[in-house]
C-alpha cells in the first residue's frame, strides 16, 4: 500500500472510532499509533518517539496561552463580570426596540474579549441576560436565538483558543491571528444585531423596548465596564505590540481578570477554587486532544499523504475558489457532528498544504495564512449552533426552561444566515481581515 | 431528541462508590495543585515583565521555569477531567441508542483512555530515565530536566487508575440497566 492509501485508510477507521463514541483524543493517538507501527513496520522507534510526546506538547511555551487564557475565562465567569456588561450595555441600547436583545450581543462580545470559550460565553450570559429578556416580553426564540447565537462571538473576538491552536499548527504568529480577528468580530456582533432589527422590525411584539437609562446610570455603568476593556486592549496590543509575548499577555490578563474579580465580583476561595479546577477540567479536555492530534500527525506526515494530496489539488486545474467553498463546506458538514477544536486539530495538517498551494488573488503565503486561519475560525464556530448539535443552543435552552427546543432553533435560523453572509464577505475581501495586521505592521 | 452530553464544564453528575469518590477527591486535589502551579506561574510571569519594563531585572531562567512547570500541572489536570466525563466524543450518531449501550460504549472508551495513561506513564518515565542517564540540564538556571518529565508520571498513573475505575463503573452501570 501507498503511504497516501495509508493516509486515508487511517482516516476512515478515525471516522468509524468516532461514530462509536470514543473519546476524540485517543482515537485520533490510536490510528496515528496504528499507521506510524504499519508505515515504520517496528515497535521500537514508536515506543522511543512516545518518550517525549507528552513532555514534549506540555512544555511547549506557546500552548501555555492555553490555560491561562481558560483561567482568565474562569475568572471572569466566577467573577460576576457578566453582569456588569450586560447592564453597562443595556443602559445604552436597552430603550430601543429590540435594544435588550441587542445588549445582550454586545456583552457577549465585551465577555467575548476576556473569554476565550463560546460555551462559557453562552453560558454565563444566558444565566444573566434570559431572565432580563422574558422580564420585558420577549419573545422565546428571540431571546435563546440571539443568546445562543451571541455566544459564538466567545471564540471569534479574540482571545480564542481555536486560534491559538490553529497558530501552533502553522506555526503562525498568535498576534498577528488576534488582530486580524477583530474586525471580523466585530463584523459579527453588528450583523447579529441588524438581525435583531430586523426581527422586531417584522414582528414588533418579539423585541419591545426597555426602559431608558438616565446619563448618570450611563457613566457610572461605563465605569464599570472600563476595567474589562482595558484587560482586552493590554492583551490584544501587548501581544500585538511585540513589548508581551503571547504568554506574558495572557498571564497578565489572568491576573487582572482574577483581580477584578476579587474586587468587583467579590470572588472569595471557594469561586478561585472553582476556577482552578474549572480551568483544569477544560485545559485536561483540549489538551487530551492535542496529545492524540500530535500522534495522528506524526503518523500523517510519515504518509506524507497532506503533501500529496495537495499536490494533487494544486495539480488538477480545480479553481481556487472552488476548492475553497468546498473545505468551508465540509467544515459546516463536520460541524454537524464534531466540536470546533477536535475540527481544528483534524483537518488543518491537510487543508492547510492545499490552501497554500493555491494561489487566492495572488495574496503573499503569510496574508493567506491568516485569511485562511480566520475564515476556518468562523466557519467551525457556526457548527456550535446549528442543527444537529449546536451546543450553544442547548445549553441556551436548558437556562430557558419554558421555551421548546424547536423554537431556539427557529430562533437561530436568521442568525446562521447573517453568519454565512459574512463568511462570504470574508471570503471574497480578505481585506477585512488583514485591514488591522497590515495597518500596524512593526 | 435526547440531550447530548455536554461537553464540560457542564457535565452531568455520577454516582460513584468510596473508591470512586476516594479518587475523584484525589484528582481534584491534584488538579488544585495544578491550579494553583499555573496561578504561581502567573505572578512570575508578571514579576518578569514589569521588572523588564521597569527595572530591567527578569527572573531568571523565566522562560524555562514555566515550561518545566507547565507540564507538570497540566499533566496533573488528565485524570480530573476524565473522572467528569470531560472527554470530547462525537455523540452525534449514538445519542439514540439505550442509555444500557452508552454505558458499554463509555466503558470500553474509558478502558481506551486508561491504557493510554498507562502507556504514556509508562514511556514518560522511561524518557525522563534517558533524560536523566544523559544528564540533560536546561539552559540557565541548569535544573535537571529530567525532574519535570517523572513529576508528569502520577498524572498520567492516575489517569489510567481512573480510566480502569470508570470502565468497571460504567460496565457495572450498563450491566445494572439504570438510566
Amino acid at each position: 500500500m501507498s503511504g497516501t492509501t495509508i493516509g486515508f485508510l487511517m482516516f476512515g477507521i478515525l471516522m468509524a472510532l468516532l461514530v462509536l463514541r470514543i473519546p476524540i483524543g485517543i482515537a485520533m493517538f490510536m490510528v496515528g499509533a496504528g499507521g506510524y507501527l504499519y508505515l515504520v513496520g517496528d515497535t521500537l522507534p514508536l515506543l522511543n518517539s512516545l518518550k517525549n510526546l507528552a513532555y514534549a506538547r506540555l512544555s511547549n511555551y506557546d500552548l501555555v496561552v492555553i490555560p491561562l487564557f481558560l483561567m482568565m475565562g474562569q475568572f471572569a465567569t466566577h467573577g460576576g463580570l457578566s453582569k456588569a456588561l450586560f447592564r453597562s450595555v443595556s443602559a445604552f441600547l436597552g430603550h430601543r426596540k429590540g435594544g435588550v436583545a441587542m445588549a445582550a450581543i454586545g456583552a457577549c462580545a465585551g465577555f467575548g474579549a476576556i473569554c476565550g470559550s463560546s460555551l462559557a460565553t453562552a453560558a454565563t450570559m444566558g444565566q444573566v441576560a434570559l431572565p432580563e429578556l422574558r422580564r420585558y416580553g420577549y419573545s422565546g426564540s428571540l431571546a435563546t436565538g440571539a443568546l445562543a447565537a451571541g455566544g459564538t462571538l466567545g471564540i471569534m473576538i479574540p482571545p480564542s483558543v481555536p486560534l491559538v491552536i490553529y497558530a501552533i499548527l502553522t506555526q503562525e504568529s498568535i498576534g498577528k491571528l488576534f488582530m486580524a480577528a477583530v474586525l471580523p468580530g466585530i463584523i459579527a456582533m453588528l450583523g447579529y444585531m441588524a438581525v435583531v432589527r430586523i426581527i422586531v422590525t417584522l414582528n414588533p411584539a418579539a423585541g419591545p423596548a426597555g426602559p431608558e437609562a438616565s446619563l448618570a446610570e450611563k457613566i457610572k455603568s461605563l465605569v464599570t465596564v472600563l476595567p474589562v476593556l482595558l484587560v482586552f486592549v493590554v492583551v490584544i496590543v501587548g501581544i500585538y505590540g511585540g513589548w508581551a509575548n503571547p504568554t506574558e499577555a495572557a498571564a497578565i490578563g489572568a491576573a487582572a481578570c482574577g483581580i477584578l474579580a476579587v474586587v468587583t465580583g467579590g470572588m472569595r476561595a471557594e469561586g478561585l477554587l472553582e476556577s482552578l479546577v474549572g480551568t483544569a477540567q477544560a485545559t485536561a479536555m483540549i489538551f487530551l486532544v492535542l496529545l492524540g492530534a500530535d500522534m495522528l500527525n506524526t503518523a500523517l506526515a510519515l504518509s506524507q499523504m497532506p503533501g500529496e494530496l495537495a499536490a494533487w489539488v494544486k495539480h488538477s486545474g480545480l479553481s481556487p475558489l472552488l476548492v475553497m467553498v468546498m473545505i468551508l463546506l465540509i467544515y459546516v458538514l463536520l460541524g454537524c457532528v464534531m466540536d470546533s477544536l477536535a475540527m481544528i486539530l483534524l483537518t488543518i495538517p491537510i487543508f492547510y498544504p492545499m490552501v497554500m498551494g493555491l494561489d487566492y488573488w495572488g495574496m503573499s503565503q503569510v496574508d493567506k495564512s491568516i485569511w485562511f486561519g480566520i475564515l476556518a475560525l468562523m466557519v467551525v464556530e457556526i457548527g456550535l449552533v446549528h442543527p444537529p448539535v449546536g451546543m450553544n443552543v442547548y445549553i441556551i435552552n436548558r437556562l430557558a426552561k419554558d421555551v421548546p427546543l424547536v423554537e431556539t432553533f427557529k430562533g437561530v435560523i436568521p442568525f446562521l444566515i447573517s453568519d454565512f453572509l459574512r463568511i462570504g464577505l470574508l471570503l471574497f475581501f480578505p481585506i477585512i481581515s488583514l485591514y488591522l495586521v497590515h495597518t500596524f505592521q512593526q | 431528541m435526547q440531550e447530548p452530553q455536554a461537553p464540560t464544564p457542564y457535565a452531568l453528575k455520577d454516582t460513584f462508590g468510596p473508591l470512586g469518590n476516594f479518587l475523584l477527591t484525589a484528582a481534584r486535589l491534584m488538579a488544585v495543585v495544578g491550579g494553583l502551579i499555573f496561578v504561581g506561574l502567573v505572578l512570575m510571569s508578571i514579576v518578569s515583565i514589569v521588572g523588564r519594563k521597569t527595572v530591567g531585572f527578569v527572573v531568571p531562567g523565566d522562560v524555562e521555569v514555566l515550561q518545566m512547570l507547565a507540564a507538570c500541572a497540566a499533566a496533573s489536570f488528565f485524570p480530573y477531567c476524565h473522572l467528569l466525563h470531560g472527554d470530547v466524543k462525537v455523540d452525534f450518531f449514538t445519542h439514540n441508542l439505550s442509555q444500557r449501550t452508552l454505558w458499554f460504549m463509555d466503558a470500553i472508551g474509558s478502558l481506551l483512555v486508561g491504557s493510554f495513561g498507562a502507556l504514556i506513564a509508562w514511556r514518560s518515565w522511561a524518557g525522563a530515565m534517558t533524560v536523566k542517564d544523559a544528564g540533560e540540564t536546561s539552559m540557565i538556571l541548569a535544573w535537571p530536566v529530567w525532574i519535570p518529565q517523572a513529576l508528569m508520571v502520577p498524572g498520567f498513573l492516575l489517569l489510567a487508575v481512573a480510566g480502569l475505575y470508570m470502565f468497571l463503573h460504567q460496565l457495572r452501570m450498563a450491566m445494572k440497566g439504570q438510566p
